[in-house]
């Protein structure tokens, strides 16, 4: 702890008014979305990586790279001075490339390589081919494995960060200490995903695994065997989190601050608020098109609803973060619980116009079919790698053109 | 007691009515979901009755290598990429029809009505010209064709596999009455008008002339007596959107479905039958591709739908095509009443019906 964290220490300026900026950023952000995605992701554009898993696996670790990144390794090894002197779009680019040798390093090297090869082979398509499985299913179920384990850690990271401070940060000096945090993340990755969908994987294959892994456990709770309850619960956590840290400040978590005690308290808070949204969405659902039947497919599949109750909350999410990041988090001046009401009842409205605009639209602009469910399509794909781009906006490119830095703190100890 | 400001008012309101309408929604959707989502009420449409139908099956194979069709999805860009924009294998296949991989899903129903005469609709014309026309010489629907015997042609939808041998049907026949759901893709009306596209390959130099009836999605359509179709507005992939299913009730049996592919899910067809044909309640057989492992992959939601039919009470199932070999197997195994084939004419295995297997209800 002798170093002031760059996000803490840096103070950004407007250059256009909080409106003005915001809508320029916004401009700006999804401009780079509509060319990524034209050229990396959409089926009908150019590298065509929306199969749909073989992309969005990688946009996945892309995200949770930009996540360790900031809040895990806090920009380590770069210095301060700098996070501080560099121009953004510089910064951006140094960043960019870390966090996509890293994608390539996790994705290409030790899930498909290492894990793959020597201990389950789901995780590589080379495997699987050679098992017979055949070459189009082979590299989508691998990239479905190495993608449910970025969701596991896009859920763990935050709450590493947020509520248990890092831990052993302020125990252990340096890069020592970030790469500790790192390795305590990934074993809680790893072990999550192995207890909820290590079992999801056990019955993909025909026939099923029963002595490598376990029956699906959930089955009598949700009436489903797919673990895709597992993430639908499990994204509207982490959308919680969030949501909690963005538009409500941190309320009512930020009260406690001592150890365990936080810890514990924005777990089961966090928790709490996800469950919430995951039911909620849920009931929504059976609102709208009437009860899922077991054994139905699309909208009325079982499975398919506890996703969408997740990939719903991810829409809120995205809503929430544009509000934060680029909007100030507006309004701000009110008492902070009318603020906080009044960005809540916003963002509840701004989720229902997008999630209506998108399933409007999606089909012409991002190249996708038409319909809510789709059985290899996914929403979450274009979604989380906007929230990724949101992210580097404002932790790696000080949310450049609209804002600047006009002031740091200077790093503790100096 | 303390007077309340009103800083303190909006504070405690604003905190009380978050936490509020976050308690209920909470409380309301788990607690009285039963009472607040009843289910829908429809009122069932009659469709009358028939004496039987026989359907026989003329190609199920849709195509004859797996690794090499699913090799062909993945180098085009997965599943999500528009069939017109995929290059198949039509060369050099060691197990497919003179070297090509494609083949093509086509069905004869022939429907005999309480007053004993008969109609037949074609299901499907297919994908491959060349496998489609030996099927269709094989089985006589080249001869019926010509003869006029064949009532119209019911294109389920239009997957490359069920459609894109339009022009095998409309060489004999170019005035054929047909149906489709009124979700085609824009390059199927080309096709259907006369088109070609270069990088499947596909053509057809025919145009159609007869009477092309389009079934909006959500409707049943009362095509004779006893006999109904309904289109579904379902995502099927490659750029394909929605589906029309055959329904049948027949006498002293209970009500028959005939369908392509059948991409809105068996379980959700069943449902429908129940909830809006009159007798939907006892299903008697269903026919056809039921898509749940069309490249022999599985999902565990695969395993919610194998395990839910049972309690459907089906008595005759003769599904092939997409349903996929592992489904059977697992059906067989949760003593679903499947009906076997002979494996004849390229089909690989008798496990389901097959090309010119025959099965009446």
């Amino acid at each position: 702890m002798n170093e002031k964290f760059w996000l803490d220490a840096r103070r950004l300026q407007t250059r256009f008014g909080v409106l003005g900026s915001g809508l320029i950023n916004l401009t700006v952000l999804v401009c780079f979305f509509a060319v990524f995605w034209t050229l990396v992701m959409n089926p009908k554009g150019y590298l065509r990586m929306y199969t749909p898993m073989y992309g969005y696996a990688y946009e996945q670790w892309f995200l949770i790279a930009v996540l360790l990144t900031a809040l895990i390794f806090r920009f380590w090894p770069l210095s301060h001075s700098f996070m501080e002197k560099q121009h953004p779009l510089i910064k951006g680019a140094v960043l960019y490339g870390i966090n996509l040798l890293f994608v390539l390093f996790m994705v290409n090297f030790i899930f498909r390589t290492v894990i793959g090869n020597m201990g389950v082979p789901y995780f590589s398509e080379d495997r699987l081919l050679a098992l017979k499985i055949n070459p189009y299913n082979s590299r989508e179920y691998a990239s479905q494995a190495i993608l449910m384990v970025g969701a596991m850690a896009a859920l763990v990271i935050p709450i590493w960060s947020l509520h248990l401070y890092n831990w052993p940060e302020r125990k252990i000096e340096g890069g020592s200490a970030k790469i500790t945090s790192f390795l305590l993340v990934m074993f809680f990755v790893f072990a999550a995903f192995f207890l909820v969908l290590h079992p999801h994987f056990g019955i993909i294959f025909y026939p099923w695994q029963i002595y490598t892994a376990a029956f699906p456990w959930w089955e009598r709770l949700t009436n489903t065997l797919s673990g895709t309850f597992n993430l639908g619960w499990m994204m509207a956590w982490t959308s919680a989190i969030w949501f909690i840290q963005v538009t409500w400040e941190g309320y009512p978590i930020k009260f406690v601050t001592r150890q365990p005690y936080r810890a514990l308290t924005g777990f089961f808070f966090t928790l709490f608020v996800g469950l919430i949204f995951f039911v909620g969405f849920h009931f929504l659902q059976d609102v709208v098109w009437g009860p899922p039947i077991r054994g139905g497919k699309l909208i009325n599949a079982v499975d398919w609803r506890y996703l969408h109750s997740g990939e719903t909350a991810m829409f809120l999410l995205v809503v929430a973060l544009v509000l934060g990041i680029h909007f100030n988090n507006w309004p701000n001046r009110y008492a902070t619980e009318v603020n906080i009401l009044i960005r809540t009842v916003i963002i509840g409205i701004g989720t229902l116009a997008f999630y209506t605009f998108y399933y409007k639209f999606s089909n012409q602009l991002l190249g996708t079919q038409p319909g809510y469910s789709h059985p290899q399509q996914y929403p979450l794909a274009p979604l989380s790698i906007f929230i990724a781009f949101l992210l580097t906006h404002t932790w790696y490119l000080d949310k450049w053109p609209g804002e600047k830095v006009v002031r740091t703190e200077p790093e503790a100890g100096t | 007691m303390d007077s309340l400001t009103r800083r303190d008012f909006i504070k405690g309101l604003s905190v009380g009515t978050v936490a509020g309408c976050l308690a209920t929604m909470g409380v309301t959707s788990v607690l009285f979901r039963d009472q607040l989502v009843s289910p829908k009420v429809y009122n069932p449409v009659d469709i009358g009755q028939v004496k039987g139908v026989t359907v026989k099956c003329i190609s199920e194979t849709s195509w004859f290598n797996n690794t090499i069709q699913m090799g062909d999805f993945k180098k085009a860009g997965g599943a999500l990429v528009s069939q017109y924009d995929v290059k198949f294998t039509s060369t050099g296949v060691a197990d497919g029809y003179k070297g090509n991989n494609a083949g093509g899903a086509s069905h004869l129903v022939e429907v005999e009505f309480m007053d004993g005469t008969k109609k037949k609709i074609l299901l499907d014309p297919g994908w491959n010209t060349e496998w489609m026309g030996k099927r269709f010489h094989d089985e006589g629907i080249d001869r019926m064709l010509k003869n006029r015997e064949i009532d119209l042609l019911f294109v389920s939808h239009d997957h490359y596999d069920h459609f894109w041998a339009i022009e095998t049907v409309l060489r004999e026949q170019p005035d054929i009455t047909i149906m489709i759901p009124n979700t085609f893709m824009n390059q199927s009306y080309q096709l259907l008008a006369g088109g070609q596209f270069a990088k499947p390959p596909i053509s057809n130099s025919i145009p159609h002339k007869g009477k092309l009836i389009k079934h909006d999605v959500g409707k049943i359509y009362k095509l004779y007596p006893g006999v109904a179709s309904s289109a579904f507005g379902c995502p099927c992939g490659r750029g394909v959107y929605g589906e029309q299913v055959l329904i049948f009730n027949v006498a002293d049996k209970g009500i028959v479905t005939v369908t392509g592919c059948c991409h809105m899910g068996i379980i959700s067809l069943l449902e429908f039958c129940r909830n809006r044909v009159a007798g939907g309640e006892k299903i008697y057989g269903v026919y056809g591709g039921l898509h749940i492992s069309p490249y022999e992959d599985w999902d565990p939601f695969n395993d919610d739908l194998v395990l839910s039919i049972p309690r459907y009470n089906i008595q005759r199932i003769g599904c092939n095509h997409c349903t996929g070999y592992i489904t059977v197997e697992k059906m067989l195994a949760a003593k679903i009443p499947v009906i076997k084939g002979s494996a004849k004419h390229l089909t690989k295995r008798d496990i389901y019906l097959g090309n010119g297997d025959t099965l009446a209800f």
